[in-house]
């Protein structure tokens, strides 16, 4: 085993680390406060390469493959986590229809993806009944003349108030659960995309989160990805590879809240001496090392064309546990200071809770997990 | 040991809790979103008697022992605790600083100096995290043996607010006192600083208490109500293990929090606000993660229950240096 980055995807994690450094930085506190989707940074996204770091070259990506991504991710969620969930999901919108689109659908679309033309794409697959359990979703598209018309309401949607594209899952058979799911792709501007209004969150003010409502809207045959009422399986494979962004990102977040305990400590030192503090930074270092390898564990058999989602499940569930648990370590280095905006340790905790939830709950990795694990018990060969 | 409250108490208690659902609790979130508590509350938690809680009935307070007054707390942290700490601030020394048309805020003094010049105190002195500094009308500022009780408005009292992570709509920040004259009997003597402390770890231990007896009870009825898979999420038995932890954890909480205030013993003070906070910590985030997206946003309490139990652990630890007196208390018994 050997993980080792290559020359060409260290090259990105330092143009990531670069961006994240000259533009993420300056303006993360403010983005916090004042909210909102940060149109700001992802124009420099675009201009730094950001938006397709695993698409290739002739669609307008960099071609870096999926560890460049992960490293990447990580050094931009060092920064700015909200602005890093916004990229993240473009970068994977862009990947999905790279794989599963047609040549029509890949020049029209990944391009615009890349270049920011798209401000940024997003996903849509949860409902408001139907988040733990897409299977459970109501949307639906039914045939029409001119191709299809989609109906329903989603939920948990990121960037929804300003991405130019979205994916969206829909029923398009009446078969239950996971079958009968097609996706589709669905202009931002198309008629009858109504988003709702952003919610008010814990943290990762910088991105938007919405509902997004799909008022009788008309989309031709071209907008159907791949066949009909094999969705399904899509979705899944736009998990798997969000659950290594999440767990990168959820490093990354661990990595910055430590570091600022770290620096802190050094600059006190009874906390410095004090193997209260001292453990607690060793704990950190430990548990993050590991989801460093975890994550980078999945992103390369990932690039090596292996199967990765039980990796991708162990990964985001490890990191996103762990790198909360830095956090609520970072605090308690800081102490009462810990529990001020004197320094950003405590937006990095509101920021780290969401990577335990979203692209699958830490309990949904976890059924994941078990349902392989019993299957291999249940399977001696 | 006898933790229950006598007939008198628990009416008092009820109306609390109704006081929290009527007055207190419809208005906890914009409160936190406002980091500010309106003006109009420190009236109607005098009209309750909440600003003169262990002062004598026959000096016109509520006259509430220990246990009581924790009981108080914790009941009126399910509503908010943002309040339920203001109150717990005020409170702090009972009858001994007691001011019944202002709030009593308190700063641990890092460095504290004195001097005298005639009938005159000129105090110096920094507090990094003090409560209530800037709408207290009397500031207790204590540290290295020395307290005193600080008129808000006197020359040199330099006060800040804090933006926090938890207990956003209380007032915290740094205090400093700088060449700060009083008359000398501004000075408190003599000072208990460790049953001051004591105090303060059964308020933040009886506000973690009422955190995670809040989360408990929202995430089980949601947990009912919330289908996935064509079953309430109840059913599974992973969600119901966080469920039992923290039910079991609050009852363990609740039981050191009231032997705490019961005995007084600081030790034991300190053991049940640690312990206290960290099931809050832990059920609180759990309670979120039931919740799932939901419980991440501010439409639901989850979130600031979280940030509020987070602040419980950092104060707490804090004001004991951490485990560190709990450990030497076990040493000196033991070794």
């Amino acid at each position: 085993m050997d993980w080792t980055p290559t020359a060409g995807e260290r090259e990105v994690e330092q143009a990531a680390a670069r961006y994240a450094r000259e533009v993420l930085a300056p303006a993360a506190e403010r983005l916090d406060r004042v909210g909102g989707f940060p149109h700001a940074n992802v124009a420099a996204a675009a201009k730094a390469g950001m938006l397709g770091i695993n698409v290739p070259r002739a669609l307008g990506g960099r071609e870096a493959g999926p560890v460049a991504y992960s490293l990447a991710i990580t050094e931009l969620a060092q920064a700015c986590a909200a602005t890093t969930v916004a990229l993240a999901v473009n970068n994977m919108v862009a990947e999905v229809i790279t794989t599963f689109g047609n040549s029509d659908q890949k020049t029209e679309h990944v391009p615009r993806l890349t270049d920011g033309t798209y401000g940024v794409g997003s996903f849509a697959l949860s409902e408001p009944g139907a988040g733990s359990d897409p299977g459970g979703m109501r949307a639906r598209a039914r045939r029409s003349d001119r191709g299809w018309v989609i109906e329903g309401s989603k939920l948990w949607i990121t960037s929804a108030t300003d991405a130019g594209l979205f994916v969206v899952w829909v029923r398009t058979s009446d078969a239950p659960g996971a079958r009968g799911i097609s996706a589709f792709l669905v202009r931002g501007d198309a008629p009858g995309v109504v988003p709702g209004k952003p919610e008010h969150k814990m943290g990762q003010n910088g991105s938007t989160t919405t509902a997004l409502d799909f008022n009788e809207v008309e989309v031709g045959p071209e907008a159907l990805l791949d066949e009909c009422n094999r969705g399904f399986r899509i979705a899944m494979m736009a998990l798997d590879g969000g659950r290594i962004g999440v767990g990168s990102q959820a490093l990354g977040i661990g990595l910055a809240a430590t570091e600022i305990a770290r620096r802190h400590a050094i600059e006190h030192p009874e906390l410095a001496g004090s193997e209260a503090v001292q453990w607690r930074l060793a704990d950190a270092a430990t548990t993050l090392d590991a989801a460093r390898l975890l994550v980078l564990q999945a992103a390369w058999r990932k690039r090596e064309g292996l199967a990765f989602t039980r990796e991708a499940s162990i990964a985001k569930a490890f990191a996103s546990e762990k790198a909360f648990a830095a956090t609520q370590r970072a605090l308690e280095v800081l102490g009462e200071l810990g529990n001020t905006r004197r320094t950003a340790a405590e937006r990095h905790f509101r920021d780290v809770r969401v990577t335990m939830i979203y692209e699958g709950t830490s309990e949904v990795q976890r059924i994941v997990l078990a349902r392989g694990i019993m299957r291999r018990f249940g399977d001696p060969a | 040991m006898e933790f229950e409250l006598g007939e008198d108490d628990r009416l008092l208690v009820d109306s609390v809790a109704e006081l929290g659902r009527q007055h207190i609790e419809p208005h906890a979130a914009a409160w936190d979103e406002a980091r500010a508590l309106p003006r109009e509350l420190s009236a109607l938690l005098r009209e309750h008697g909440l600003l003169a809680l262990r002062v004598p009935a026959e000096r016109g307070g509520t006259g509430l022992d220990a246990l009581a007054s924790a009981a108080v707390i914790e009941t009126l942290a399910r509503a908010d605790a943002s309040v339920a700490l203001t109150v717990a601030a005020h409170n702090l020394l009972g009858a001994a600083v007691s001011d019944a048309e202002h709030l009593v805020g308190w700063g641990s003094a890092t460095q504290v100096q004195m001097r005298r010049e005639g009938e005159d105190v000129v105090i110096d002195a920094m507090c990094q995290h003090a409560l209530l500094p800037t709408t207290a009308g009397t500031i207790v500022v204590a540290g290295e043996g020395l307290a005193f009780a600080v008129p808000r408005e006197s020359s040199g009292v330099i006060a800040d607010r804090d933006e926090t992570l938890g207990m956003r709509a209380a007032d915290l920040g740094p205090l400093r006192l700088h060449t700060v004259r009083l008359p000398a009997t501004a000075e408190l003597r003599p000072f208990d600083a460790d049953a001051a402390v004591a105090a303060m770890l059964v308020g933040l231990g009886a506000i973690a208490v009422g955190l995670s007896s809040s989360a408990l009870l929202r995430a089980r009825d949601y947990a009912l109500q919330r289908q996935q898979f064509g079953q309430p999420i109840a059913t599974f038995q992973a969600i119901q293990w966080k469920l039992a932890d923290l039910a079991t954890g609050l009852d363990a909480a609740r039981l050191m929090v009231r032997k705490a205030a019961a005995t007084g013993d600081p030790i034991a003070a300190a053991r049940a606000a640690i312990k206290a906070a960290d099931v809050a910590i832990r059920g609180c985030s759990e309670a979120l993660q039931i919740h799932g997206g939901f419980g991440y946003t501010r439409e639901y309490p989850l979130e600031r229950w979280l940030r509020d139990a987070r602040f419980c652990g950092l104060f707490a630890n804090h004001l004991t240096t951490g485990r560190t007196a709990i450990a030497h208390a076990i040493a000196a018994r033991f070794c």
